[in-house]
């Protein structure tokens, strides 16, 4: 079933959506070095993506307080709605302990599901609750069409994952580029990009 | 079995509190020992024993079992902190859990709270929104500071 339509359109119709593959994750893995070089800090890393006990074993690897947002429960109450009634304020769509400042956000496809105003939305939450150097890992698609609900990555090594999807159905895709995401998600800059086989684009981003 | 001298505990409808679950429903335990709150059960106060305990039905409040281990059913419905050995969770529960060995939220389970043990397991379609520390050298402090004179 359709999770998300954007601005009425009528997603084509697709049979070729479903199914699952791997996937080589180059920025990602920079991001694994990355963490692995300070054995001794403890991260603070929020997974937007649903719960997932396999991200749960793979970061148990590391000292860390992983935080699940299950961002997908509340996608369609960041976006642009043309009622009167203002959108739920983010710290209820997305609460997070006080105090708490993020190390790593791990979006996975979930930007393209966002309005451009969901995205600043959610941008500017976040941003309030970053620690300085922090990064966040996205995936973005380049393709004209993408799944109409977001699917789940498996972790099979730090530079391997596992693109599952269960939606048969496909809507069109936003193909956010860079210079957009930037303007969104400003104090995020991209310190990688890779543009892998199956027409997603890897994205890392770091705040100063 | 309980003490609950810390808040005024009330049993909203009065059950049997069953000592011996079927097999099936009862968790693994050392000592062999477990006991089970039934789904017609509603208990709000402080909970706090020296065996092992089965919830299948409602309770609010606090939850310390030590050393021993803790399953919410898949009928139970708990809105409390609990803190025990092990916590497995089968059903809804909103709270927070220090497990000084392990937590498992099983399929069928539905947690909205924040969870500290050295060992986390979420099975594939587990529903879960909150934190997990997973910092292995962290102590369980919550779970230290458990009152040692309540007992069951």
């Amino acid at each position: 079933m359709a999770l998300f339509r954007r601005s009425g359109a009528t997603p084509p119709a697709s049979a070729a959506a479903a199914g699952s593959e791997e996937l080589g994750v180059p920025a990602f893995h920079h991001l694994v070095e990355v963490l692995e070089k300070t054995p001794e800090r403890k991260y603070e890393i929020l997974d937007l993506g649903p719960a997932s006990g396999n991200h749960v074993a793979f970061f148990s690897r590391f000292r860390c307080r992983f935080h699940i947002g299950s961002l997908e429960e509340t996608l369609p109450e960041w976006l642009q709605k043309d009622e009167e009634a203002p959108p739920p304020e983010p710290p209820r769509l997305l609460p997070l302990a006080e105090g708490v400042r993020l190390d790593l956000i791990l979006c996975w496809e979930l930007l393209n599901y966002l309005d451009e105003y969901g995205l600043a939305r959610l941008a500017d939450h976040l941003q309030s609750r970053t620690a300085p150097g922090a990064w966040l890992h996205a995936f973005v698609h380049t393709k004209a069409t993408m799944p109409a609900a977001p699917g789940r990555f498996r972790l099979l090594a730090p530079d391997r994952m596992e693109w599952v999807r269960d939606d048969r159905e496909t809507v069109p895709a936003p193909r956010y580029p860079r210079r957009t995401l930037e303007r969104l998600m400003p104090g995020l800059t991209v310190r990688q990009s890779r543009l892998l086989r199956n027409g997603l684009q890897e994205y890392l981003f770091q705040s100063p | 079995m309980f003490d609950k001298s810390k808040k005024t505990s009330s049993i909203e409808k009065s059950q049997k509190v069953e000592s011996t679950p079927p097999p099936a429903q009862r968790p693994a335990t050392p000592s062999g020992q477990t006991t089970t709150i039934g789904p017609s059960i509603k208990l709000n106060g402080e909970l706090s024993g020296d065996e092992d305990l089965l919830i299948q039905g409602e309770v609010e409040g606090n939850i310390h079992l030590k050393e021993h281990n803790l399953t919410v059913g898949e009928q139970g419905r708990i809105k409390a902190n609990a803190f025990a050995r092990t916590i497995t969770v089968r059903g809804e529960l909103t709270g927070d859990l220090t497990g000084a060995e392990k937590v498992t939220i099983t399929a069928s389970g539905r947690v909205r709270g924040n969870i500290i043990a050295p060992k986390v397991i979420l099975e594939e379609g587990a529903s879960f929104k909150g934190s997990i520390d997973m910092d292995a050298k962290a102590e369980a402090p919550a779970l230290k500071a458990a009152p040692k004179s309540q007992s069951a």
